[in-house]
């Protein structure tokens, strides 16, 4: 057992993150309003460097059993961690751009990461449910950074509403859980007799992290909200959001099994993400979750992508894609038949590639959209790329990789999930999830037809940040890198799934 | 009649209910806000009773959980009524009809 000795390594990603925001936090008054967005971005992008450092040498373990470091937590870890740096780029050229007065956004920032990375640690409903709100308040009080904005107060009150009812579900759902288990651990046994109870309380957690992740039916939020936020926000909200959520769906998917195996989790024990299960048998409550959750995966990517089409908003546009990529990630959950080993690794390189480009993609078009974001639709953004090529060739590769063309990150994560539907047996779920993405394929490729197709009619907007230069240009690099064979974390590739994933 | 546990769940899914009809019916910011905080406490009591019903250890992750669950609902409210400030300035009202502009 992982004693409190291992504490301080483990959580140490999370306590550089906390650091940098609170450092930032009380340097903010002390800064003159001028100074205020060259100081502050790079002292939050130091604190986040030093937590993406501090990833490389974490242990594998897990702190009392509330939350828990692997492979796959790390590689997690990273995705959030980066989306939040190229976040912070972003977030620096529009506030400056803006002349917002004030820096408390840079602090709100690094406050919703660790809240996502808590997500990704936690092996406990409570912990879990404590990172899922520690994420969303930063993430609401973001949505509503343009407070002279009528679209921002609307989304930020649609959101936060829906979010707080969905917040409380998930905790009935936690407590239904201890009423059947006694006990708040993820994958605890269920106590006799107590099995329809438990899985009522399963499915509201489940219902609940599909509304953060945005899948449908649970969509409806996601187009206002992304309107509603700063174009550098929504990226960060989409990525930051869905990884944590995934994550948390991924964990509470590998503690369905071990319950169905007939077993459970001991309190001193963790489930650890990037292994595998064998399934010994398939029951019937956990056939009916996947089919409905299949169903979900396919209606999600029908709503997202067919919406997105008629789009003229940048943000409602990427807001449908999101809708559109829950769908694919949903997908990685499907269950081979009993008596296979299941690993969700596709589902985490997938999480990682559209972290990453669509954090770099708003990123890139918060830049075109000229003051107050006001210019975001795609009759401003057309011919954007061309006044402006290193912005355009990052936004080439972002959207090239959501698209999933080859030799990019995306389409490693797409051709991991739909071979693995194949595997299992999922060969008309595949066959439609292939359609939709050629669909997708066209949509992206359309808007970046638009960005550099016809002469731009205005000035692109003057702001630019060296930190989102940097920012971009790694991530941009590393949608290639990270595709190179053997770089990416092992254990983790599906093919390679080492069975008992619960461990001391 | 002998009030068992069972019956304290009953009261918490019918304050659950409650709360959820006021933040789905009401169109008044404030009374939303009240609906979330009235469906986090039926949680609590939720949590309380099946504490009830654990023995040692088990019991006690019950009774732990609403303290934790109390501090997160006075973090939101505090967001809720700053973004309630935050809307009144703009539109003068805290009606939510007001805010139904955005579409499809």
């Amino acid at each position: 057992m992982t004693t409190s000795v291992s504490l301080f390594p483990l959580l140490l990603p999370v306590a550089l993150t906390l650091t940098g925001g609170l450092a930032t936090l009380a340097a903010e008054p002390f800064l003159a309003a001028e100074r205020k967005h060259d100081w502050l971005p790079w002292t939050a992008a130091i604190a986040v460097l030093a937590a993406i450092i501090a990833l490389f040498a974490v242990d594998t373990g897990h702190v009392h059993g509330l939350y828990a470091m692997d492979s796959a937590r790390v590689w997690l870890c990273g995705g959030i961690l980066g989306a939040t740096l190229i976040a912070l780029g972003g977030l620096q050229a529009s506030l400056r751009r803006d002349a917002f007065p004030g820096g408390e956004p840079h602090a709100l920032l690094l406050f919703a990461a660790c809240g996502a990375q808590l997500m990704v640690m936690a092996t406990d409903w409570l912990a879990l449910f404590v990172g899922v709100e520690l994420a969303s308040l930063a993430v609401y009080a973001l949505v509503g950074l343009r407070r002279q904005h009528a679209e921002s107060g609307e989304g930020l009150y649609k959101y936060f509403v829906m979010g707080s009812v969905f917040s409380a579900v998930l905790l009935y759902g936690v407590a239904m859980t201890y009423g059947a288990t006694g006990s708040t651990h993820v994958g605890a046994a269920v106590q006799s007799g107590s099995l329809g109870l438990w899985f009522f309380g399963q499915a509201l957690i489940l219902v609940a992290l599909l509304f953060k992740v945005g899948a449908f039916p649970f969509h409806f939020w996601s187009p206002d909200a992304y309107t509603g936020a700063p174009v550098a926000i929504t990226g960060f909200m989409g990525a930051v959001i869905k990884v944590g959520g995934f994550a948390a769906i991924g964990a509470q998917w590998l503690a369905l099994i071990v319950v169905a195996n007939g077993g459970g989790v001991p309190a001193d024990q963790v489930l650890f993400l990037d292994r595998g299960i064998e399934l010994t048998v398939l029951p019937g409550w956990l056939s009916v979750l996947q089919q409905i959750v299949l169903v979900l995966a396919v209606l999600s990517l029908w709503v997202g992508h067919f919406s997105g089409l008629g789009q003229r908003s940048a943000r409602r546009l990427i807001a449908y894609s999101s809708v559109a990529n829950a769908g694919y990630l949903l997908l990685a959950l499907a269950l081979p038949a009993a008596g296979s080993v299941v690993s969700l690794g596709s589902l985490w390189v997938y999480l990682v590639a559209y972290a990453i480009a669509t954090a770099g993609t708003l990123t890139a078009l918060a830049w075109l959209a000229d003051h107050d974001d006001r210019h975001d639709d795609l009759d401003h953004l057309a011919g954007q790329c061309r006044r402006d090529p290193f912005t355009g060739l990052v936004l080439t590769v972002f959207l090239a990789s959501t698209a999933g063309l080859p030799i990019t990150i995306g389409f490693i994560g797409k051709f991991l999930i739909l071979s693995d539907l194949v595997a299992k047996g999922w060969l008309v779920i595949a066959i439609l999830a292939m359609v939709m993405a050629l669909i997708g394929a066209a949509y992206y490729l359309g808007l970046l037809a638009t960005l550099w197709g016809s002469e731009s009619k205005r000035e692109p907007a003057p702001a630019r940040s060296a930190l989102a230069v940097a920012a971009l240009a790694v991530a941009a690099l590393a949608i290639f890198a990270l595709c190179w064979p053997g770089w990416l974390v092992p254990g983790q590739m599906p093919g390679n799934p080492k069975v008992a994933a619960v461990s001391p | 009649m002998v009030i068992d546990p069972i019956h304290y769940q009953g009261v918490a899914a019918i304050l659950f209910a409650i709360g959820l009809a006021a933040v789905l019916s009401r169109r008044n910011l404030f009374v939303a806000l009240m609906g979330i905080e009235l469906m986090l406490n039926a949680v609590n009591l939720s949590f309380l009773a099946f504490a009830r019903m654990h023995v040692g250890t088990a019991s006690l992750t019950g009774q732990i959980v609403p303290l934790f669950t109390i501090a997160i609902a006075a973090a939101e409210a505090c967001v809720g009524l700053a973004m309630v400030i935050c809307i009144f300035r703009q539109r003068d009202s805290v009606d939510s009809d007001a805010y139904a502009s955005m579409k499809e």
